[in-house]
């Protein structure tokens, strides 16, 4: 297995188009695992480690950009995260645990994609676009359209995530990001994220995505919408709890079965629906 | 048949661990853990899991924990790295190491080379924590042994001797 | 000028407050021995071991869960470069091993019983190599039908995993028959009698998982050559003498051909009795290098000992004023593929199935079978977890049943000393009231009693579990040899896994003999010691093997004054220690000789070398067939029995049912403390393992594959989840016959903390779980539908 650390993007795409059984090797934290698990066997390991333009958080003309190899401890620590981009705040410091977040990076974890990791969900959420480099050049696509199935994005071979993009967060709006996992620490056995904006206490904006209850974040355009015009009292929100569990897909496993995840999601929206009407209060 | 001949070359890096450069040559994937354990007998950082969730590999990269047995030993070589080895000086047991003898966290040991780690790079960074804090800080580390009770007493009694 | 007290003058004059006696070794929290080493990195645990030339061993495991071997054809692993040995069944004698039953081979032998079971091993000069080449290993099954429930598995028609059974060698003699391993049956009085009597009657069924230790030290073993050829042994054991003889007998070597030693384990919690050590061996036999073999964590957590999954049945009768007349008891535990130590962790369970309570009637009934898992083997707790999580559940389901305050009915039936469990078995030392009534009146319980919401909203509550455990097991022995600088030279072949008993038993030594601790010189555990020990397990050294240490020293202080009497001039009865190592003459201070002087006295001019030894094996209770009444059962050794209770405080989200323990309370009696930041060291501990397998431990299996053999599917506690606030609360009753008055405590701590958990959800929320763990979906389903939380299957 040959090992390559390129100082710049192009060498690394160009390595990448070379060798289609090539990865890419970011914080390590999930790929190191799997080799030593014997799950993966590449060809060849290209380091991003060396190429600074991956790295860091700055600020867009329409709002935040995340480096793909920022690690997930920055994210947590990054002020500019407010609003409804909270919830990437959120997410990244409920992964695993303080070492995991020295290393691990939001465009390795994205691209690993697992349905029950923190980021994907509050990313759907938060409506991110990721930003798709290869040599044949550049695309952004909407995060939800990201993340296909279990571990199985929109990459294409040669292709690679060179940053998240947030859109500025308006003045009102505010999110939560809920998980619940049997130990401190674990995959989410389901998690709730909520990005949107009150106005006298009633919801005028939603966007909601839920982890680990189906191959991908589940989100509805329906649900957001139910929860546009409601106050944390409305009876619209149950309902709205109803339809969002019958979208979601999940599965027994180790750390639920199916219907415990369906009973979360129907229990937890109107919490996370509610402590985000309170958060604007504050 | 020579088995060594199906190997492929592994070209040499220089690994800085405890302030002292070593001449290694890992295969591309040998983890750090490997490296320091089978090629350089620096046997105090464990294998306990070898997935990254018991925490007994625990290092310092530059300063921040980290599991060694998730890092590829060619991603270090431009990172000072401090193994359990590494925190004494001059053969003296450091203060976090002294304060963890003292209230006798040590049970079976098998995690505490990664639990002083952790508690020398919290007190490097906040030298005053509270316990909330010391436990964020060890949330990573497991111990079957001792309930992390006397760990968290230990790192207290750091911090305040430190002063 | 200080002098020894007799131990026994101790016990009748120390009470818990007293102050008359000299400053002692014991009692102290003297500095852990090997403390210093475990925070260096410097103690060396078996995979820490190199060798020059060392190869390294990889494991085929079986695919299936039952099926016979019809072929395996290992020549390709053979050829690869690199590879030095290969071995199956077909290399080694026909000889099986085990603890109770000899119904183990070290590789499988026709047959494979569990999926992961060991059907070859390679010696290669890489690990690398050794597990590219068990991929090349062809083996060819034959599928069986396979049975995974115990209560299947007993059941006529069910497939037999052990069809040679009846051959099997058995040191524990059972009853048995197709894949029961065990029937065993105990009672005094009579239960059938007395339902009539009660004015309550309880029944229900408690379900309680197989869970995996997870020692952060995976099981391994590095196995050489000595000069003579010997074979000499480091593993990760807690019984150096038992691994010496599993490998001597599969092996079919004599046990003087073998040497096995322990460095620094890593944790074993009862599951290290024995695991690759035979198997490495052979392959260091075959080759003629060393070789090393430590298991992945996947393959401990496939291939080693889980804790026996039980389903108990107890039904209860009660007065309406909370006297308890009798318990009918019925066990049923899955032994896994292998005997192991199954009979004796059954009887255990049995034994104290009851709880600790004066009651007339009691039947207890106790079957445990083979099925296709992987084995189960002893854990801390050694079967008492299992049935006194049914029995103290039920007990407070009872409490709620009759009005009454469940301390204050389990303070009514409590035993005291002088009384007998089943009959027979004498109760020398019992405070289980005080124990209860010491958590009972806790400034810090009272409030948690009282605090019914915490300060987020959730509903709070208490529960409390009485806590037994049969303590000591087998044999000890010590020997203490005095050097000619006046340092000792301490022997038991005790494994410290991490309990601290090196540091305990040098304490013992060193009391007995008036020296400091660093003193003391604690030999490795090696079978080529002169001291035989058990292994680590049942509080064994607080007792046991102290008391072996403390006469060993003893007769080390006899030669002592037998020798300095010469030298003096006097009798030896005008003799007295003197700490710091010294004899004198009583009432002449000036009149003393240090140690060494005595030893090279003996050494160079007259007597020899001062060495005391002694070997120990408890009193066996005398049963009385008319009060207890037996089939099958053994209680193998001397055993004491401990009192305790432990208590917790939980808070309840009720949206997701997730349990937080927020305080967990440990009063027991331990006779005397001999180390205290040691002692309140393994509270903790066992709180936190406790409070791991009550909320989150279990492993899953899906037709005989384990789904979750990972730390990141397993989960047990962090540091974050561990309760701010456990209270150890000792107290000290010394044993009157016991070096110092100890009795050992540690083992036991983690057995009340899931009943007690249990309870204080029920007190919490209203709802009972009578199945482990208990997770978030257990109980909100509990929670949703208004109904206890039960199960079928063990």
């Amino acid at each position: 297995m040959q090992y390559f650390r390129p100082a710049t993007l192009e060498q690394a795409l160009a390595l990448l188009a070379d060798d289609p059984d090539a990865r890419c090797i970011a914080g390590g934290a999930t790929l190191v695992a799997m080799m030593n698990a014997d799950l993966v066997q590449p060809s060849a390991l290209v380091s991003l480690k060396g190429i600074s333009e991956l790295r860091g958080i700055r600020a867009t003309e329409d709002g935040v950009c995340i480096g793909a190899m920022t690690p997930h401890k920055v994210v947590a620590n990054e002020d500019r995260l407010t609003g409804r981009l909270e919830v990437v705040r959120m997410a990244a410091g409920s992964i695993g645990h303080p070492p995991i977040r020295s290393v691990g990076t939001i465009g390795g974890s994205i691209s690993h994609a697992d349905p029950a990791a923190d980021y994907p969900t509050a990313l759907v959420a938060a409506e991110a676009r990721i930003e798709i480099v290869s040599v044949h050049g550049r695309r952004v696509i909407p995060a939800h359209e990201f993340f296909i199935s279990y571990y199985t994005t929109a990459l294409e071979s040669g292709e690679l995530v060179v940053a998240v993009h947030l859109p500025t967060p308006s003045q009102d709006s505010v999110s939560v990001y809920r998980k619940v996992g049997r130990a401190d620490g674990d995959f989410a056995t389901a998690s709730l994220a909520f990005c949107g904006s009150f106005a006298n206490k009633q919801c005028i904006s939603a966007s909601v995505a839920v982890g680990g209850c189906g191959d991908t974040p589940v989100r509805s355009a329906e649900v957001n919408e139910m929860l546009v015009g409601s106050g944390p009292d409305s009876p619209r929100i149950a309902q709205a709890a109803e339809v969002l569990v019958e979208t979601c897909d999940p599965i027994d496993d180790v750390r639920g079965s199916a219907d415990y995840r369906r009973l979360l999601v129907r229990r937890l929206l109107p919490r996370i629906f509610a402590q985000a009407s309170q958060k604007v209060a504050q | 048949m020579n088995w060594t001949n199906n190997m492929p070359a592994r070209h040499g890096i220089e690994l800085h661990i405890n302030g002292e450069t070593h001449a290694v040559f890992p295969k591309t994937e040998h983890t750090l853990l490997e490296v320091l354990r089978s090629q350089l007998f620096l046997t105090g950082t464990k294998r306990g899991c070898n997935q990254g969730v018991c925490g007994t590999c625990t290092v310092l990269r530059n300063g921040e924990p980290a599991r060694a047995c998730l890092t590829l030993a060619h991603e270090c070589d431009d990172e000072e790295i401090t193994t359990i080895e590494g925190l004494a000086t001059e053969g003296k047991a450091s203060l976090v190491q002294q304060a963890l003898v003292k209230v006798s966290a040590p049970q079976c040991g098998f995690c505490m080379p990664g639990m002083a780690l952790v508690a020398t790079a919290l007190l490097q960074k906040e030298p005053n924590p509270d316990q909330a804090e010391i436990r964020e800080a060890l949330s990573g580390n497991l111990c079957r042994c001792t309930g992390y009770v006397q760990i968290v007493e230990a790192i207290e009694l750091a911090a305040k001797e430190a002063v | 000028m200080t002098s020894i007290v007799p131990p026994s003058e101790h016990a009748r004059s120390a009470e818990p407050d007293c102050d008359q006696r000299p400053v002692s070794i014991i009692g102290q929290s003297v500095t852990k021995i090997d403390g210093p080493a475990k925070v260096s990195g410097a103690a060396a645990y078996t995979d820490d071991l190199h060798r020059p030339r060392m190869l390294h061993a990889a494991l085929l495991g079986s695919s299936y869960p039952h099926a016979r071997i019809l072929r395996c054809d290992t020549s390709a692993a053979r050829a690869l470069p690199g590879v030095r040995a290969v071995l199956t069944a077909e290399d080694i004698p026909a000889q099986n091993i085990g603890l109770s039953v000899l119904d183990e081979p070290i590789l499988a032998r026709g047959k494979t019983r569990y999926v992961g079971e060991p059907v070859a091993v390679v010696a290669a000069e890489t690990v690398a190599i050794a597990r590219a080449a068990v991929k090349l290993i062809e083996v060819e099954y034959e599928e069986l039908l396979a049975v995974f429930d115990a209560e299947e598995a007993m059941l006529p028609g069910a497939p037999i995993l052990h069809e040679d059974a009846e051959a099997y060698t058995r040191v524990i003699q059972s009853p048995f028959s197709g894949n029961t391993v065990a029937h065993i049956e105990l009672e005094t009085g009579n239960v059938d009698d007395v339902w009539a009597e009660c004015d309550e009657i309880i029944e229900g069924d408690y379900i309680v998982p197989s869970i995996h230790p997870q020692y952060m030290e995976t099981c391994g073993a590095l196995a050489e050559l000595d000069n003579s050829g010997k074979l000499i042994v480091w593993s990760s054991t807690q019984g150096v003498f038992s691994t010496q003889a599993a490998i001597a007998t599969a092996l079919q070597i004599p046990m003087s051909k073998v040497r096995c030693i322990a460095p620094a384990v890593g944790g074993g919690f009862g599951a290290k009795f024995g695991s690759v050590e035979p198997i490495t061996a052979a392959l260091c036999l075959a080759t003629r290098r060393p070789v090393k073999l430590v298991l992945s964590r996947d393959e401990d957590m496939t291939t080693m000992r889980t804790r026996h999954a039980a389903k108990i049945h107890i039904k209860t009768g009660a007065r309406a004023d909370g006297t308890i007349l009798c318990r009918d008891i019925n066990i049923v535990m899955n032994g896994g593929g292998y005997a192991d130590m199954s009979p004796i962790v059954l009887e255990c369970s049995m034994l104290l199935a009851h709880g600790p309570y004066r009651i007339p009637n009691v039947r207890t009934i106790g079957r445990v079978a083979y099925t296709n898992r992987m084995r189960a083997g002893p854990f801390r707790g050694f079967g008492s977890m299992q049935s006194t999580f049914a029995g103290e559940s039920q007990l407070d389901e009872l409490a709620s049943r009759l009005q009454i305050d469940p301390i204050e009915l389990r303070i009514r039936n409590a035993m005291r000393s002088g009384d007998y469990h089943m009959g027979s078995y004498h109760i020398e030392s019992c405070h289980l009231t005080d124990c209860l009534d010491k958590i009972r009146t806790d400034p810090a319980f009272v409030a948690a009693k009282a605090e019914r919401i915490g300060p987020t909203g959730r509903k709070r509550g208490v529960g409390i579990s009485s806590v037994t455990q049969q303590s000591g097991l087998f044999a000890s022995s010590a020997a203490v040899r005095l050097s000619e600088d006046g340092t000792l030279v301490l022997n038991t072949g005790y494994v410290d896994i991490g309990t601290g008993s090196d540091t305990s038993l040098a304490q013992v030594c060193a009391e007995t003999l008036g020296v400091d601790v660093d003193q003391v010189n604690v030999v490795m555990p090696d079978t080529d010691g002169l001291a035989y020990d058990f292994g680590t397990s049942a509080d064994r050294a607080s007792r046991g093997v102290s008391e072996s240490v403390y006469r060993a020293s003893l007769a080390v202080k006899e030669k002592l004054f037998q020798f300095a009497s010469k030298m003096l001039e006097c009798p030896p009865d005008c003799l007295e220690l003197r700490f710091g190592g010294k004899v004198g003459i009583e009432g002449k201070p000036a009149a003393e000789l240090p140690f060494s002087a005595i030893a090279q006295w003996g050494l160079y001019a007259h007597g020899g070398p001062i060495i005391g030894t002694h070997a120990y094996y408890m009193q066996e209770q005398l049963i009385d067939p008319e009060l207890t009444r037996s089939v099958g059962f053994r209680m193998g050794g001397g055993v004491w029995f401990g009192y305790g209770a432990t208590a917790t405080q939980v808070e309840i989200d009720e949206d997701t049912g997730k349990v937080e323990v927020i305080a967990a309370w440990h009063a027991y009696d331990v006779g005397r403390v001999i180390n205290p930041d040691g002692a309140r060291g393994q509270v903790y501990g066992g709180i936190a393992q406790g409070i791991s397998g009550a909320l989150y431990e279990e492993l899953i299996w899906d037709s005989g594959h384990l789904t979750n053999p990972t730390l990141m599917d397993y989960k047990i506690v962090g540091a974050s989840e561990v309760p701010l606030k456990i209270h150890p609360l000792f107290l000290e009753n010394p044993l009157p016959d016991s070096a110092y008055g100890a009795k050992g405590f540690a083992e036991p701590v983690i057995i009340g903390v899931a009943p007690a958990i249990a309870n204080a959800v029920a007190d919490a929320v209203g709802v009972r779980v009578r199945r482990l763990p208990i997770t978030g979906e257990r109980l909100l389903d509990a929670l949703l539908h208004k109904h206890d939380q039960g199960g079928t299957k063990a």
